[in-house]
């Protein structure tokens, strides 16, 4: 099957078996920076935005994105020009065995587009599909407060 | 990977979308989520009605119409502090996942955690489902699970609540209480098996119920069925006051 | 014992904030893990697992499962002889029970594994898996460990196990100790307190899976790239388990995607490198989350027996501590946890008698591992729990009463000379306590004085707790680790270690360490680890041993290179005394010399050589770092639930070597004990098959569960440890349960004694059910 979107903002045509999600075509793509935490849509390791929001790449068939926009944290920033979250994360001290560090950012991307100015229970809420179990979310919900 | 999927038909109608489900190895699919409850079974074949289902909500007059493909982030979006809104937020931890579970599916799914659904049980409210070769409505509480859900339709105004027992905040409720102050009825789900409902008079709740509910609940990990009626008890106390 | 070492006030890098080493990586999603990296013609390997509890393989037939296309290779127990090792990642000889084949004849628990399917593809090994057909003549299962010594099913039958202490009897290990006259001593205590108290299996659940991709190199050699905590342990027990030369096998550890414990185990690595000299292939094997939850490892659950004879003052005489440690179906851990419960739980409060009967059994259940802590979790909700109850009674502030008798600086410890790990241990003695003034500062940030005592009313009810605690600082006697250090021109240095970072920010901490004694910024030291071919040997990231074993390694290393820097700066300065300053070498006249002169010179035109040096450490000690936490909790007495309000946790790990980081490691190890304390066991059909094998129904904290939490450190300065440190990564999970129990007896009077409490337990305390 084919399909065609928009991918870190490039036009992309992609063939895809009909059972492939959009978290294995990613990672077969080399984009690793989405992770295999569950596969049950239960960790957020695997957290891609579709057209601006958070969604679990895992639970998402490829067939269904068809025109949309797909953004993971390769499209914030690069080593050599990190997005401002990016930079948060690591002055917190959010990052820590960083699994689920690349999904964080990208849930925490898609609250500040929708809520510059969100409360920390907006952050709390954002983040609560990202498991985590190395910071105990502390220093993630601060490097998102900070904003 | 869903490796055993086959091929994906994305029919032109829901007439057509029926047909092609009467194969047994096939499974409707709108949303995302829904395969996660598929994924042990032999599916060959994804039918997908996402494009034939509307993912609106419209009030008009004193009628809600909410299409069938409409998110649980949509409900939470759109009723924000109402408690369609709040129930529709707690009935799942993740916002990720909010933003890919749709109504249509927590009803067509039975998910009786869904604190959203168990509303939607007490307050009755009007399923618009494509059966056979036409779309017929019916009440959720008799709608046996057969056809596509494209529309779930209830009136403005409406006195409802419900409530969620969990260990934490984000695990899924063991036990969950729908309560209509209108029609009386209240409506029980959690981490059991289907719903029950029954009609409360004054919040208390008489013999046959007690029964009723001690046929229900199971003794589990999350409590035994006598503790587990305790809840249910204190739900209606504070609903009723 | 180790020399007392001078510690520099005004260090530079040591104890400041530090950006992460590899921190660029992560945040921008390098491909850093071990899963990130495709190769060519890899096999995809599945494991089938048993789905009986006890069971012999009458036989197995795979021949349908052969037909799959793609399907390369099937493992059973018929493809290897019958050696018995143990997967538990420790150093040699493992004190755990050998008691494990790679397949075997027999299936102990729900999840042992049966046969291992490599195939091109993982959908054809999923499929191949589901045709293998397994007759088992199903054995009566041994469910519950009170009855594992008297009954009459074996969970070992067969002969030739080593470290099994009376396999006959189920039983894996049985430790006993006695210190002064325990049973003298109760007589003549005021009080006897006498308690039973239990704690389940709980899992570590780091998010990414455990994964090992295997590859034969250009030179046929065997790369292993392993999500472990343990590289120098996988070479080991790899070798010996497929008898195949260490020199031939090379472990890499990437960035490690959480551990906890978990990952200090060869799990999989065994059977993926069998797959690979077998076909010449590379392979690769993932659990799923499903197999993370009833195939990999967990807690050890224990039923602890606590007697405490008191003084009317509240000084405790003496202390009888009875442990039955359910091991599971393998003795892997099980002794070493065992006197890990019974060492901490015994060292933390000076009681002159002291006694202990400790066993472990085997059961046809899950097999528990390592998981943070190591014991001590169990050990501490028993002893703090009574403590509270010591307190109650003798109407004495809990917090008073830990002031009356903690282990205070200056004590000996005698009972660590007779607890060692598994065996005799070294004597100790307490350095530096921070205690008193853990006590002190929990109890102001908890508002301790006001909500101990206010009046409890009203449907919803509010309390706290405390509790306090000891750990350790690497295993004395036992770990080690070494480190290599070389100079480059620019003044950069390499810092080879063999420490495994699994996510705890070692990286950045040895590098702190290199970079204060070499007196250059933390981005001049580029750090390596770990890698069997690369770095030197480490025993690994387990026992907090990280900071005070691998730091003092660097430590040392950075010292050697330091003074190797000076002596050439001297020879070219043409002086006999010089000093180093600003990343130069200084002649009392005033001349001097850089680092990068003296490295270049070195290269390339005087006395021709590499600055360089390793170094090796370890301890005879292992100083304690200790801990208060403090617990706000609200109890709905209509519904018997508990939410959690605010944990307070101060700990003295000595001189903290980042502030930042060690702040993470107390946030991130709070969520796993609430999670013990509340929401977090697994759970068993009567057939002994767990039934919560998924995040949906094992409930670990997310961000909307957590309550506020504070994080203090109170500043000692342990001369045995580099620049004064102790350890931090295990501590801070003991605290939280037993907080939270003991606030929930403040809050409404219920007593829980066993993990987990959930709602209706505490509403049968109340007497409403």
């Amino acid at each position: 099957m084919k399909v065609t979107f928009t991918l870190n903002g490039k036009e992309t045509k992609a063939e895809f078996a009909p059972g492939e999600t959009l978290f294995h075509y990613l990672r077969s793509q080399e984009i690793y920076s989405v992770k295999n935490g569950c596969e049950l849509g239960e960790c957020g390791a695997c957290t891609a935005l579709v057209d601006n929001k958070a969604q679990n790449s895992c639970l998402i068939m490829m067939h269904t994105v068809e025109g949309k926009k797909i953004e993971t944290v390769e499209n914030l920033g690069s080593k050599n020009n990190l997005h401002h979250l990016q930079q948060k994360f690591l002055d917190e001290g959010a990052v820590q065995c960083g699994y689920c560090t690349p999904g964080m950012i990208l849930a925490s991307e898609a609250l500040l587009r929708e809520n510059k100015q969100p409360s920390t229970e907006d952050i709390r809420d954002a983040l609560a599909g990202n498991l985590c179990r190395c910071t105990g979310y502390v220093k993630p919900i601060k490097a998102v407060s900070h904003e | 990977m869903w490796a055993s999927i086959q091929n994906i038909e994305q029919p032109a109608t829901l007439l057509e979308a029926n047909k092609l489900n009467d194969n047994k190895n096939s499974v409707l699919f709108s949303g995302g989520t829904y395969l996660v409850a598929q994924k042990s079974k032999e599916v060959h074949t994804l039918i997908d009605i996402n494009h034939l289902i509307a993912s609106k909500i419209a009030e008009e007059g004193e009628q809600i119409s909410i299409g069938a493909g409409v998110t649980l982030q949509q409900m939470e979006g759109h009723f924000d502090k109402d408690v369609i809104g709040r129930s529709a937020h707690q009935s799942c931890y993740s916002k990720n996942i909010r933003n890919q579970r749709t109504i249509g599916g927590e009803i067509a799914q039975k998910s009786t955690t869904s604190q959203i659904n168990v509303l939607l049980h007490a307050i009755n409210v009007n399923l618009k489902v494509f059966v056979n070769d036409r779309t017929t409505e019916v009440d959720i509480n008799s709608w046996d699970g057969e056809g596509i859900i494209s529309e779930i339709v209830f009136a403005k105004d409406r006195n409802v609540d419900v409530k969620g027992y969990s260990v934490i905040p984000s695990a899924p409720p063991f036990i969950v209480v729908g309560y209509n102050y209108t029609t009386k009825m209240c409506v029980i789900g959690g981490r059991t098996n289907g719903f029950a409902n029954f009609v409360v008079e004054d919040g208390k709740i008489d013999e046959a119920v007690e029964e009723k509910l001690a046929e229900f609940f199971a003794d589990d990990h999350h409590g035994s069925c006598n503790y587990k009626r305790h809840l249910v008890k204190v739900a209606l106390r504070d609903f009723t006051g | 014992m180790n020399e007392k070492q001078t510690t520099n006030n005004d260090m530079k890098y040591v104890g400041k904030k530090t950006v992460r080493v590899d921190g660029l990586a992560l945040v921008s999603g390098q491909p850093v893990f071990a899963d990130d990296l495709q190769l060519r013609d890899m096999l995809h390997i599945k494991i089938l697992h048993s789905p009986h509890a006890h069971a012999h393989i009458k036989s197995i037939d795979t021949s349908l499962a052969a037909q799959v296309p793609g399907v390369q290779l099937i493992l059973t127990h018929e493809d290897f002889e019958t050696h018995y090792y143990t997967t538990a990642g420790q150093g040699y000889p493992e004190p755990s029970s050998r008691d494990t084949r790679i397949f075997d004849s027999t299936v102990r628990y729900v999840g042992d594994r049966v046969a291992a399917v490599a195939a091109e593809t993982l959908a054809a090994a999923e499929e191949a898996i589901e045709k293998i057909k397994v007759e088992y003549e199903i054995l009566e299962a041994l469910l519950d460990p009170r009855e594992s010594l008297t009954s009459n099913i074996m969970v070992h039958e067969q002969s030739g196990l080593t470290m099994v202490h009376d396999h006959k009897r189920n039983l894996i290990a049985e430790l006993k100790a006695e210190l002064g006259d325990v049973e003298a001593a109760m007589e003549k205590a005021d009080h006897v307190f006498e308690q039973e108290y239990s704690v389940p299996f709980a899992q570590q659940s780091h998010i990414e899976p455990h994964i090992a991709v295997t590859w034969m190199d250009e030179h046929n050699r065997l790369i292993i790239r392993t999500a472990t905590q343990v590289p120098f342990h996988v070479r080991r027990i790899v070798a010996e388990v497929l008898d195949f030369p260490i020199s031939r096998i090379r472990v890499i550890k990437p960035r490690i995607g959480g551990g906890f414990g978990s990952k200090q185990e060869i799990l999989n690595e065994e059977v993926c490198a069998a797959v690979t000299l077998k076909t010449g292939q590379p392979a690769r094997i993932e659990y799923t989350r499903e197999e993370e939850l009833f195939a990999a490892r967990s807690r050890h659950p224990q039923i602890l027996k606590v007697r405490m004879g008191v003084k009317n003052d509240g000084f405790i005489e003496a202390i009888d501590l009875n442990i039955l440690e359910n091991g599971g179906a393998y003795g892997t851990h099980s002794l070493t946890v065992m006197s890990v419960t019974a060492n901490k739980a015994l060292s933390f409060y000076a009681a002159p008698n002291k006694k202990l009967l400790g066993q472990a059994v085997y059961t046809n259940m899950s097999v528990p591992g390592a998981y943070r802590g190591y014991g001590a979790p169990q050990g501490f909700f028993a002893m703090e729990v009574m403590l509270d109850e010591i307190a109650t009674e003798l109407k004495i502030d809990p917090t008073e009463l830990r002031h009356k008798n903690y282990i205070k600086e200056g004590d000996d410890v005698p009972i660590a000379k007779i607890l060692g790990e598994g065996g005799e241990g070294y004597p100790m003695k307490i350095y530096t306590s921070g205690m008193a003034d853990c006590i002190d500062e929990g109890k102001k940030l908890i508002n301790w004085d006001e909500l101990y005592n206010e009046e409890k009313s009203g449907r919803v009810r509010r309390g706290v707790g405390m509790i306090g605690c000891g750990q350790g600082s690497g295993i004395p006697g036992i770990d080690m680790a070494a480190a290599f250090i070389k100079m480059n021109e620019d003044a950069s240095f390499n810092l080879l270690a063999g420490a495994t970072d699994i996510g705890t920010g070692s990286d950045t901490m040895l590098a702190q360490i290199a970079a204060e004694v070499l007196e250059v910024p933390v981005e001049k030291i580029i750090v390596y680890s770990s890698d069997t071919d690369m770095t030197p040997f480490d025993t690994g990231a387990y026992a907090s041993s990280t900071t005070y074993i691998s730091g003092g390694a660097v430590k040392k290393a950075a010292e050697k290179v330091k003074q190797q820097i000076l002596d050439m700066g001297k020879k070219l300065l043409e002086v006999d005394e010089a000093s180093i300053k600003n990343g130069c070498v200084i002649a009392a006249d005033g001349n001097s010399v850089t680092y990068q002169e003296i490295c270049t010179k070195a290269f390339y035109t005087h006395e021709q050589h590499q600055i360089m040096a390793n170094a090796s450490h370890m301890s005879y000690d292992s100083p304690p770092p200790f801990n208060t936490t403090f617990a706000e909790i609200e109890v709905d007495t209509e519904t018997g639930i508990v939410r959690v309000k605010k944990i307070v946790s101060v700990s003295d790990a000595g001189q903290v070597i980042n502030p930042q980081m060690a702040e993470g490691q107390v946030e991130g190890a709070i969520p796993q004990s609430l999670g013990y304390a509340l929401s977090e066991y697994m759970i068993f059909d009567d057939k002994g098959a767990p039934i919560n094998t998924n995040f949906f129904d094992y409930h670990i904290h997310t961000a909307i569960d957590m309550p506020e939490i504070v994080t203090k450190f109170v500043h000692t300065d342990e001369p045995t440890g580099p620049f004064g440190a102790k350890a931090i990564a295990e501590i801070p999970i003991n605290g939280p349960a037993p907080a939270i129990a003991n606030a929930i007896y403040n809050a409404c009077g219920v007593r829980l004694r066993e993990l987990p409490i959930t709602p209706e337990k505490i509403l049968k305390g109340l007497g409403k059910i």
